[in-house]
């Protein structure tokens, strides 16, 4: 005997009683790996970027270190929590060497998503810091 | 018909968000005296747009692009003060995404 039931009722398969229910977390769990997704894309090259006072001498310098930023931001269910900024993806990529511009620079960003529940949505900024 | 305009205009929507400040920016490679000799040629504005329908993006809007646009007209090299703002507007299934910078350039 067979009856289809809601979840956490009991269904009798061929005369053995199985709980639904057990197995909704991994069946949920199961959904949610099978739908997230990521994207990355790239919105910009710039020879030069700067969120601070430019020191002339400084991009004169032959070259530099190559450095990656990012700024994120949380998004809880379909609600976003702020705005990435792509400046302070520069200046998060500035703070590891303390130059004062980013040059050769990519701009990006960079989405991964488990729909309806959870996502991570970045600006990435990379370049030569000088 | 009445109900379909209303549906249209509610689906009417647009908003900006500023994405970045940045002091100086430019889009292509310049010496530093070349910089160092460079006047204002005031404020201007530039932007990069791409559609969208039904959800699909036709591509994705450049910063570079929208610099570059507010450069060209007055043969700038480099702009400063710049404001970068991600601008959307839908309009039910099409809509378009833009990049708009707004600085003061110099050439």
């Amino acid at each position: 005997m067979t009856t289809q039931g809601c979840a956490g009722a009991r269904v009798v398969i061929a005369g053995s009683p199985v709980r639904l229910g057990s197995w909704r977390p991994l069946a949920l769990l199961g959904l949610a790996v099978a739908t997230a997704s990521g994207c990355t894309g790239t919105t910009g090259h710039l020879a030069l970027a700067s969120t601070r006072d430019l020191d002339l001498a400084a991009i004169e310098k032959p070259s530099g270190r190559r450095v990656k930023g990012r700024s994120c931001i949380h998004v809880v269910t379909v609600v976003p929590i702020g705005m990435p900024k792509f400046d302070a993806a520069i200046e998060d990529a500035l703070r590891q060497t303390g130059g004062t511009a980013l040059v050769d620079v990519v701009v990006g960003y960079e989405v991964y998503d488990i729909p309806f529940v959870y996502g991570l949505a970045c600006y990435v900024a990379e370049g030569e810091a000088r | 018909m009445r109900l379909a305009a209303v549906l249209a205009l509610a689906g009417t929507v647009g908003c900006a968000v500023h994405v970045a400040s940045l002091k100086v920016v430019t889009t292509k490679r310049i010496p530093a005296d070349r910089i160092r000799s460079a006047t204002s040629h005031g404020w201007r504005d530039g932007q990069s747009c791409r559609f969208w329908l039904v959800g699909l993006p036709f591509g994705l809007p450049q910063v570079d692009e929208a610099i570059d646009e507010a450069l060209a007209p007055v043969g700038g090299i480099l702009m400063r003060d710049v404001t970068v703002t991600s601008a959307h507007s839908v309009y039910v299934l099409f809509g378009w995404h833009c990049y708009r910078v707004r600085g003061e350039v110099f050439g």
